[in-house]
C-alpha cells in the first residue's frame, strides 16, 4: 500500500531515514526529469536534483503538513534551477544538441513507411521527440514550467497554480499559448 | 458563447483526457477558427504528452550520494505542533487489541483482503497494458492510419484528417510504451479525442477500401480505449 507524502514526511522528521528514501524514490524519476528537461543540461539537472533531495531533506521541518508536499519539493528545484539560469545567464534550451545528432529533418507523418517495421518507427519516434523539445525550447520559462508540471507530475491547474504561486488564470492562460505553440510543431508550422 | 471560453473549457478537458462537453459542440460547428484551434490544442497536448517518451534514467549512484549526504548533516527538525504519526499508530493498534477478538480479526481480514486485491489489480492492469502495448506494437494500425490520411476522401475532410493524425500519434505513444500509466493516458487521449467515433464516421462513409483500413485501426483504439484508468 503506496503511504501518503505527508506520512513519509512525518516518520522522516521521527528520525525514519527509510522514509525519507521512500520519498526519494517517489520523486527521482519524475522530478528528475523534470529538472532535466527544464534545464535542458543533464550534468546540471544532476546538480540541482541531488541538491534539491538534500536541501528538501535539511529544510523538511519547514514544511507544512497538509498542504502539498509535491508542490513544496518542485518549488525547491525550479529555484535551484533558476540560480542554474542566473549563474550560466541563460534560459533553458532543453536536449536539443543531444537530439538533433540522432534524429533527422524528416515530415512527421510522411516519414512513416507504408508497412514500417520496428526501426523506422523507431526513427519516426526520436524524429517527433526532437520536434517535440525544440517546440518546448522555444517556449519561456514560465511556460515551460507549467507544461512540464502538466507532462511530468500530472499536475492540475490548481495544483501548478499551487506550485509556482501563481494564481489560476495566469496557469490557464501560460498553458493555453504553451500548448498551441506545441501544437504547432506537430503541425509542420515551425 | 465566447471564443474565448470555449477554448478554455476545451482546453481544460483534453489536458484532463476528458470528452468535450455537449455544450461546447454547436459552437465548434459553426466557429471554424474556434474548431481549427481546439484541433491545434489536441495535438499540442499530444505532443507534450510526447514529452514521456523522452524521459531518461536518473544516473545511478545518485541516491547513494544523496543519503550519503543527508546522514552528515543534522536530521531535519520538526514544526511544532505535528500530529504524531507515532500517536496515529498506537492509536491503531489500542483499537484492535481493545476491541473483542472476533472484531479485531475480522478487520485484519478486511484489510488483508484489501491490500491483496490491490495487487491483483495492479498486476493484472500491468499485463493488460503488456498485452496492449504487444498488440499495437505488432499491428498493421499505424501504417494503415498513414495509407488512410493520404487517400483522396480523407484529403478532402479537414476533420478526418486531423482525426487520422491524431489517432496515429496516440497509437505511436502506445506501441513505443511499455509503462501502463503511459498506455492508459494514450486511451484516455482516444477518447477525448472521439477518436473512434470519427473512424466509426469514416467507415460508414467512405469508400471500400478506406473503410477497411479505418475499421483496422479503429478496432486498435479501441483495444487503447478499453485500458480505463
Amino acid at each position: 500500500m503506496t503511504l501518503p507524502d505527508d506520512v513519509l514526511v512525518e516518520r522522516t522528521l521521527a528520525g525514519d531515514t527509510a522514509a525519507f528514501s521512500a520519498l526519494y524514490d517517489r520523486y527521482e524519476r519524475p522530478l528528475f526529469n523534470f529538472v532535466n528537461q527544464y534545464v535542458g543540461d543533464y550534468e546540471a539537472a544532476q546538480d540541482i536534483f541531488q541538491e534539491t533531495m538534500i536541501r528538501a531533506y535539511r529544510k523538511l521541518g519547514r514544511y507544512q503538513v497538509g498542504t502539498n508536499f509535491s508542490a513544496w519539493i518542485h518549488r525547491i528545484a525550479i529555484n535551484l534551477a533558476k540560480d542554474e539560469f542566473k549563474r550560466k545567464k541563460r534560459r533553458p534550451v532543453s536536449n536539443i544538441a543531444e537530439a538533433t545528432e540522432t534524429g533527422d529533418e524528416t515530415d512527421l507523418f510522411a516519414a512513416m513507411a507504408e508497412e514500417s517495421p520496428g526501426p523506422e518507427k523507431v526513427t519516426l519516434n526520436k524524429d517527433t521527440a526532437r520536434r517535440v523539445r525544440e517546440g518546448l525550447a522555444r517556449l519561456t520559462p514560465d511556460h515551460m514550467q507549467v507544461i512540464l508540471l502538466y507532462v511530468f507530475q500530472g499536475m492540475a491547474y490548481k495544483e501548478i497554480a499551487e506550485t509556482l504561486c501563481i494564481p489560476i488564470g495566469t496557469v490557464k492562460s501560460r498553458m493555453h499559448y504553451a500548448v498551441k505553440e506545441l501544437g504547432k510543431v506537430l503541425d509542420g508550422r515551425l | 458563447m465566447r471564443c474565448e471560453h470555449v477554448q478554455d473549457r476545451a482546453l481544460e478537458c483534453i489536458l484532463a483526457g476528458e470528452e468535450l462537453p455537449v455544450g461546447l459542440l454547436p459552437h465548434l460547428g459553426s466557429c471554424q477558427e474556434c474548431a481549427a484551434e481546439v484541433a491545434r490544442l489536441r495535438r499540442g497536448v499530444l505532443a507534450a504528452r510526447s514529452l514521456r517518451q523522452s524521459a531518461v534514467d536518473p544516473p545511478r549512484g545518485m541516491k547513494k550520494a544523496v543519503l550519503d549526504a543527508i546522514a552528515t548533516t543534522p536530521a531535519a527538525e520538526p514544526g511544532p505542533g505535528r500530529p504524531s504519526w507515532r500517536g496515529a499508530l498506537g492509536g491503531a493498534v489500542h483499537w484492535l487489541v481493545v476491541r473483542p477478538l472476533p472484531v479485531a480479526a475480522a478487520a485484519f481480514v478486511l484489510v488483508a483482503v484489501t491490500v491483496v486485491g490491490v495487487a491483483t489489480n495492479r498486476a493484472q492492469d500491468a499485463k493488460r497494458a503488456r498485452d496492449i502495448h504487444d498488440s499495437v506494437e505488432r499491428s498493421p494500425a499505424i501504417p494503415n492510419c498513414d495509407r488512410l490520411e493520404r487517400t483522396d476522401w480523407v484529403q478532402k475532410n479537414a476533420a478526418f484528417l486531423n482525426a487520422v493524425k491524431d489517432a496515429k500519434l496516440q497509437l505511436q505513444i502506445a506501441a513505443s510504451e511499455k509503462d501502463p500509466g503511459t498506455i492508459r493516458a494514450a486511451a484516455q487521449g482516444v477518447k477525448a479525442n472521439r477518436l473512434i467515433e470519427a473512424f466509426r464516421a469514416i467507415e460508414n462513409a467512405a469508400p471500400e477500401g478506406d473503410r477497411r483500413l479505418a475499421s483496422e485501426v479503429r478496432i486498435n483504439l479501441e483495444d487503447i480505449a478499453n485500458m480505463q484508468p
